[in-house]
């Protein structure tokens, strides 16, 4: 069991499996009936925004929610177990019934 | 029936409330084992009147918290729910301070660099010592 406080977790860098940036884990979104963290709000970063073909907003950060059944390893930093391609391919498509990533 | 999804933010520095109407502190640190990503455990932050009841020992800067597993927890809404009463609570969990039960979490390895050499420092040469020697 690896135990973590969501704290130490919070700022931790995001990396997809051909090495690239995706940003910074910002928050969670927890279940507080079942107690199981749903998803991990990641900030984008801007060369992942483009990657990503995200829509850039001026006023708020980019953010989006990654599920953790795509997180392959939690370390000082995390690792995701798809590409960006695959990212982009996850967030371009409509809503699946399980819900990897998503856009805010 | 609609799925119930809150912000970390949103549950921490919740009240804790019990089964006798007790309000004994606040949710602190949550701990989550990434394995599964089931949350294992939060950080109850004592309030200072329970801190005697509950039998910890009060610390003048550091708060005081009790490891609270999240089996124990009744519902969730404005405040937490807890099953139990203060002497239940008294019983089943060990008070701890927060930097115990950080050091209870596993945390990452550290690479440990070695301290960069220290710049040599020339000593200082007396007057005398920088006249070129006679030959």
């Amino acid at each position: 069991m690896a135990e973590f406080r969501l704290v130490d977790i919070k700022g931790k860098r995001v990396f997809t499996t051909d090495g690239l940036t995706v940003g910074q884990v910002v928050r969670f979104e927890l279940d507080p009936v079942q107690w199981k963290v749903r998803s991990l709000v990641v900030k984008v970063t801007d060369t992942a925004v483009t990657s990503l073909e995200l829509k850039k907003s001026l006023i708020t950060s980019n953010e989006i929610l990654v599920g953790k059944d795509i997180i392959k390893s939690v370390g000082d930093v995390l690792n995701l177990n798809v590409s960006m391609d695959m990212l982009k391919a996850q967030l371009a498509a409509p809503t699946s019934k399980k819900t990897v990533v998503s856009k805010r | 029936m609609a799925m119930t999804i809150i912000k970390d933010s949103d549950l921490v520095g919740k009240h804790v409330i019990l089964e006798d109407a007790a309000d004994v502190g606040t949710v602190g640190d949550i701990y989550v084992d990434v394995y599964d990503w089931h949350i294992t455990k939060f950080d109850l932050v004592v309030d200072k009147k329970y801190v005697e009841r509950l039998g910890v020992d009060k610390k003048l800067i550091r708060r005081t918290t009790l490891p609270i597993k999240t089996h124990m927890v009744r519902a969730v809404g404005d405040v937490v729910h807890l099953s139990g009463n203060v002497e239940e609570l008294r019983k089943s969990t060990r008070a701890v301070q927060p930097h115990e039960a950080a050091k209870e979490a596993h945390t990452a390895p550290t690479v440990k660099r070695d301290r960069p050499e220290e710049p040599k420092r020339y000593q200082h040469r007396s007057s005398d010592e920088d006249k070129p020697s006679k030959l």
